[in-house]
């Protein structure tokens, strides 16, 4: 005897609600985890950067420095960040010298948040994933910090690091030297779980000043739901 | 006669409790990653290679690759497996000394043994959870920047991802250029390498050639897999 049974499962709604599980062509229709929470409300979105106008990178302009980072988000105990897309898009300059370098880092202090508005820095706002949300962040942010925050960050482990050397060409002079484009993209197929209390950073620089444009997307969790998790 | 039947899942968490499965209004089964359920519960780490601004040197003699000196050995010890799941190495070539200089990146998997790295042959590294309130307890060994020889050298059974560059001079060396060495290895389907066995990445050149690397694995008994038929 076969059993026809019509699946269904509730939503995400105040008062969930059991609704049908639908195919196509035999084959059910399902939905990304991620996507759900976006969804929901739980995704969010930050930028670095005015319309034409990138932010300069380093600490006095040039080099990384830990202290000055170009973005940085700090995560409360209590809430996890899962980073999905960090983009990084830079304007370097004409090479002073040969073996000039930029370069593009983003890293995670597993262990504190960095009192994001103790630097001199730019204050940022995340937007929702789901517009219709106007605020609600759980994270502070800040961008373009030009004076030591008074926690430096100390770093656990990068998520992406880039960069490019310059090499004269030609005459050998600045003015006919080259290099190639900086950017990177780090879009995981599988993210960690940055637990509160955290930070998450972005840097850019160089021997040479480099100024970028960062868009952010990430994920706003309770810690809860997967501290209680075991193995 | 068609009956309803409500989804239920088992937590991971430690009573196991039964939740109502979730969907999206039109009738979507909202479903998790199974890769990414496993770096929930604690079983994802990463390891990275490089200072904030400052790459190791790569090459066995600092130029050249070396079988015995890799940049990065991971050792997957019997009991233990192993699941690449993101590696990027990201390399500065120096300039180029002469035409055809070459920098090159090799990821490859020794199947069969364990190389007992340690800090008399590199840099023993921290190895640290993707779910980041956990603390230690990686099953598996790291060390980088390796310049005295594994004691058991890495038979290589399989290369997972390589990249190279070939150099042309324009000019003399002060006058030339070459491209960018990066590589990102992010499987759709990462292999099994089921311990005892080792996972090695290497970078160097005809010239000296620095860089950076960050791996993201998952590391699990291997009783989870070997029983499958």
């Amino acid at each position: 005897m076969t059993i026809a049974s019509q699946i269904r499962a509730e939503t995400y709604g105040a008062d969930p609600v059991a609704v049908d599980i639908r195919q196509i062509d035999g084959s059910m229709i399902t939905a990304d985890w991620f996507s759900a929470m976006v969804m929901r409300g739980l995704g969010w979105i930050i930028q670095v950067g005015d319309l034409t106008t990138p932010v300069q990178g380093g600490g006095a302009g040039t080099v990384i420095l830990a202290q000055q980072p170009e973005l940085i988000i700090d995560i409360p105990a209590k809430w996890t960040l899962i980073p999905l897309r960090i983009a990084v898009d830079a304007e370097v300059p004409l090479l002073a010298a040969d073996n000039d370098e930029s370069e593009i880092l983003m890293t995670i202090d597993r262990t504190q948040i960095n009192d994001v508005t103790s630097g001199t820095a730019t204050q940022e706002f995340p937007s929702n994933m789901r517009t219709d949300i106007a605020t609600g962040c759980p994270f502070l942010a800040s961008s373009a910090v030009t004076a030591n925050l008074t926690a430096a960050p100390t770093r656990s482990f990068d998520l992406a690091h880039r960069t490019i050397v310059g090499d004269f060409v030609l005459s050998g002079t600045p003015a006919n030297s080259s290099w190639e484009e900086l950017w990177t993209l780090y879009e995981p197929d599988n993210p960690p779980f940055i637990v509160g209390p955290a930070s998450l950073q972005v840097h850019w620089g160089g021997t040479v000043a480099t100024s970028a444009f960062c868009q952010m997307t990430f994920l706003a969790i309770r810690s809860s739901l997967v501290t209680s998790l075991v193995a | 006669m068609t009956t309803d039947t409500l989804v239920f899942g088992k937590n991971f968490n430690s009573t196991g409790a039964e939740v109502r499965l979730s969907a999206v209004p039109d009738g979507g089964l909202v479903i998790g990653s199974w890769l990414q359920a496993m770096i929930a519960r604690g079983f994802g780490w990463v390891v990275q290679v490089g200072d904030l601004t400052t790459p190791i040197v790569g090459g066995g003699a600092l130029t050249v690759l070396d079988a015995d000196q890799p940049e990065l050995v991971m050792d997957v010890p019997a009991g233990f497996t192993l699941r690449p799941i993101r590696i990027a190495v990201d390399c500065e070539t120096p300039l180029i000394a002469a035409d055809d200089d070459e920098s090159e990146i090799v990821l490859s998997v020794d199947r069969t043994n364990v190389s007992d790295a340690n800090a008399t042959n590199g840099t023993v590294e921290t190895v640290f959870n993707m779910r980041t309130d956990i603390v230690g307890g990686s099953p598996i060994s790291v060390v980088s920047a390796v310049t005295t020889n594994l004691s058991a050298a890495p038979t290589i059974s399989a290369e997972l991802q390589r990249a190279n560059v070939v150099a042309d001079l324009a000019g003399t060396p002060v006058t030339s250029l070459w491209g960018s060495l990066k590589m990102l290895y992010q499987p759709k389907v990462p292999p099994y390498i089921v311990g005892p066995a080792t996972v090695v990445v290497h970078f160097g050149g005809t010239v000296a050639t620095s860089g950076y690397i960050q791996a993201f694995f998952l590391a699990f008994p291997s009783s989870k897999v070997i029983n499958l038929v």
